[in-house]
């Protein structure tokens, strides 16, 4: 699968999830379960750094959604850092942009919530 | 399902691609189109917009719970002003159960990003009830 995930934990509520690849229909559930596994061991706060993210669909944009949902029910917050221009169109046309918190870097993502 | 020239404009040049009804050759069908795309001259960003569109549409089939074919059927018609991609699956592929108005439900936002993203995009259905979704990219000289 052309996907990598790598999790840092800052502390024992945020943790930044690096993603590289492709986000999309074949790889979303991979994503999916490698960050609810963060979620359930504590981390609320998740920064999602989608910096090698090469590609993302309506799935991937879903699973961010659904992140999203899922910290908040936690009263935690999701942060995205990273966003290239192909993410970042996306984002624009479907609107996501105002729902998804976008940061410049991991430092600005984690500030407030240290 | 017959995807064929009169789905999609008679007299053009034509590659027909069919996969596997599975999420790990979506990307084949998307690469397949873009290297279309790319014969065809079309700029690096229409070319990413059809990449979308093709695994949206994809997408969309193979998540259609109605859908009753294992495969899924992408046709390119093209000339030298524009790009058309049909890509059907079964019946009822396309029109039911979309535009939900939910941002979390990543059909609705499929079908929205296809729409936003071609310049003109169209659904059908074939004499035997199966539906095929049309994507034109004009070719901008």
């Amino acid at each position: 699968m052309d996907i990598k995930v790598e999790v840092e934990s800052v502390d024992e509520v945020i943790a930044v999830v690096e993603i590289g690849g492709e986000m999309d229909v074949f790889t979303a559930p991979a994503i999916k379960k490698r960050v609810t596994e963060v979620i359930d061991s504590g981390r609320r706060f998740i920064i999602m750094d989608l910096g090698g993210v090469t590609y993302i669909d309506s799935t991937g944009l879903g699973l961010l959604i659904s992140i999203l949902k899922r910290v908040r029910e936690k009263e935690g917050d999701l942060r995205i850092v990273g966003v290239t221009k192909q993410v970042q169109k996306v984002l624009d046309i479907t609107g996501l942009n105002k729902i998804l918190e976008i940061k410049s870097n991991v430092g600005e993502a984690i500030k407030d919530w240290r | 399902m017959a995807l064929n020239d009169s789905a999609a404009g008679a007299g053009l040049g034509k590659v027909e691609l069919k996969i596997p009804r599975r999420p790990e050759f979506v990307a084949v069908a998307r690469l397949t189109v873009s290297g279309v795309a790319s014969r065809l001259s079309f700029s690096y960003e229409d070319i990413e917009d059809i990449k979308i569109a093709v695994a949206e549409a994809c997408t969309h089939a193979i998540q259609h719970k109605a859908v009753i074919t294992d495969e899924i059927r992408i046709l390119c018609t093209f000339d030298d002003s524009h790009l058309a991609v049909s890509i059907g699956s079964g019946r009822g592929t396309f029109k039911e159960g979309v535009k939900t108005g939910d941002v979390a439900d990543a059909r609705s936002l499929g079908i929205f990003l296809i729409e936003s993203l071609m310049d003109d995009v169209s659904y059908a259905e074939m004499e035997d009830g199966t539906e095929y979704i049309r994507m034109v990219k004009n070719l901008l000289r």
